[in-house]
């Protein structure tokens, strides 16, 4: 298994991408950072009617399955302040589905969950759209640096039957999330810290007439972004290929996930995946920009503190992205 | 005829308030009743004398500001604050090709400024230049302008109607007579940095002492200094 050619082909990968952030952060010593962050988004917001469209990619190992997730992504300048980002996520995760023995009642026990089946084969399939809105509210400007801070709400609309307490607005869950970003950009440095939450909707089990829904927990997630521009050492030109380097710790703090009769906890399950836990990944990433404006993103994840539940390390992810200009 | 001729005159001494200019408009003015006559016109005007004459003076205010310039912005400079990648900085240049006065832009990120060139006989809306920054995500930190003027005499709070927008000039030291290209840095919140700003506030509530050109339908007021 572990000489399957993609399996080293992701390993090469991942250590060409951590090597390389690593070795680029220690040596650089340049006037410029950058705030294009892969895994997080920068309080500034993309330019008044500018388009841009991304497309993301991630996968990892769960067993046998190669599990990979794409995510369309349209994100849209209303004003310089206002920006709508609106993404399409498809996956073979999971199914929209529990297997029908998922939950079972017992006249001793009541209702009691099954475990979870691990490496299970799912269609490729829409996962679910994510609607978000960020507004910049703060702006503090000089030459070569600012500090800017922005509030974000998002609106996710999925309904994914899976076997994380863990919520996810981009793929697993529907619901509401709310936050905030402040990222401060000084000649060298720039740095992001973003802390939001995130309620996730009530899956409605799948029988028939049962008046049971799985209620995933709700979540803290904050991420601390830290950004670098490595080439070129002196602009000349738009058609200069920049080369930027990242360097993201992704946490996330969640509650466990309960069965819901009705509005009232009828069973609190108990299976490590489903219940409460917490986690941070650190995520290296290099970024190449073409032209000024096709942006190609290279990222590997790695759990430092516990493990999520719900993808497993190590992770990879592959972002192109391009703005439009309209006239 | 005459009387008419002489009614024009002042109407165009009175809009203009220069000779020089009354001058070349009324040579125009007399090109075109020729002409008119030429073509065998004459009896209409004849006819329709008061009306013909009203027709032309209506064309003549119509185009008059087209037909004249008296001045011109050239190019502008304009510093700006929070720009760091070449992405951003392409993103602020697409705003600023948006607008039809411009002809062309060059950024400059190293500077973190940008020069634009203005095409020549457009008129020129200088707080369109800083929103079109503002709308790319940006603040302007200094906004510089060449304007190529035939002749004018400048005194601190002197106000100068261009293009039906009102120039005020500020903090000028002595009072200098102008021919050619003057550099203008505007002032104003949109312009600078909010603590560059608090420094010329006191310098903007100064009424106009003296008006060149000025214009009862002037829109705007823009505070500039000679730089």
């Amino acid at each position: 298994m572990l000489h399957h050619p993609k399996r080293i082909m992701l390993l090469y990968f991942k250590r060409c991408v951590s090597a390389s952030v690593i070795l680029l952060f220690v040596k650089s010593n340049l006037a410029f950072s950058q705030e294009l962050f892969p895994h997080s988004e920068p309080a500034s917001n993309i330019a008044k009617g500018v388009l841009g469209i991304r497309i993301a990619n991630e996968g990892f190992n769960e067993i046998t399955q190669f599990r990979s997730q794409q995510n369309f992504r349209f994100m849209f300048g209303i004003t310089s302040k206002l920006m709508i980002t609106e993404s399409f996520l498809f996956s073979n995760h999971h199914g929209y589905y529990f297997p029908s023995d998922f939950i079972k009642q017992d006249a001793d026990n009541g209702y009691y969950t099954n475990g979870v089946a691990r490496g299970r084969e799912n269609l490729y399939q829409f996962e679910s759209m994510n609607l978000n809105i960020k507004y910049r509210f703060l702006s503090r400007d000089g030459e070569k640096q600012h500090f800017r801070m922005s509030g974000y709400l998002e609106l996710a609309g999925g309904n994914e039957a899976h076997y994380e307490a863990e919520p996810n607005l981009t793929g697993d869950n529907g619901g509401i999330g709310a936050g905030i970003t402040a990222t401060q950009l000084k000649n060298k440095f720039a740095v992001s810290l973003t802390v939001g939450g995130i309620i996730p909707h009530k899956y409605h089990y799948q029988l028939k007439d049962s008046t049971l829904d799985v209620k995933y927990g709700n979540a803290i997630t904050a991420i601390l972004s830290f950004g670098r521009l490595c080439l070129p050492a002196h602009y000349k030109s738009y058609n200069q290929t920049n080369i930027n380097i990242y360097a993201e710790f992704v946490g996330k703090i969640y509650g466990g996930a309960s069965v819901v009769d009705k509005g009232n906890n009828v069973a609190i399950i108990n299976f490590p995946a489903l219940g409460a836990g917490s986690y941070v990944e650190f995520r290296p990433s290099v970024q190449f920009i073409f032209h000024s404006n096709l942006r190609v993103d290279l990222s590997v994840g790695e759990p430092i503190i516990n493990q999520s539940y719900a993808h497993i390390a190590p992770m990879y992810y592959f972002t192109i992205q391009r703005y439009f200009y309209f006239k | 005829m005459l009387v008419i001729d002489n009614i024009i005159k002042r109407c165009f001494t009175l809009y203009y308030g220069d000779a020089k200019v009354f001058k070349k408009l009324y040579i125009s003015h007399l090109l075109t009743t020729i002409t008119l006559q030429k073509f065998k016109l004459f009896t209409f005007d004849k006819l329709f004398s008061m009306k013909l004459k009203f027709l032309f003076l209506f064309i003549f205010f119509s185009f008059s500001n087209l037909s004249f310039i008296l001045a011109q912005f050239s190019w502008a400079q304009v510093g700006v604050n929070g720009l760091t990648c070449s992405a951003c900085s392409r993103s602020v240049e697409m705003s600023i090709r948006k607008l039809s006065f411009v002809d062309s832009v060059i950024m400059n990120l190293e500077h973190t400024d940008g020069k634009i060139i203005f095409k020549k006989g457009s008129k020129v809306e200088i707080d369109k230049i800083a929103k079109a920054f503002t709308d790319a995500g940006f603040s302007v930190r200094s906004l510089y302008t060449g304007i190529t003027i035939e002749n004018i005499s400048v005194a601190n709070d002197c106000c100068w109607n261009f293009e039906n927008n009102t120039y005020h000039f500020i903090k000028v030291t002595e009072s200098k007579e102008f021919k050619g290209t003057v550099s203008l840095k505007f002032i104003g919140d949109k312009y600078m940095p909010k603590s560059e700003y608090k420094e010329w506030k006191p310098y903007l509530s100064n009424p106009c002492v003296s008006l060149v050109n000025i214009d009862a339908s002037s829109s705007k007021t823009y505070y500039v200094t000679l730089f």
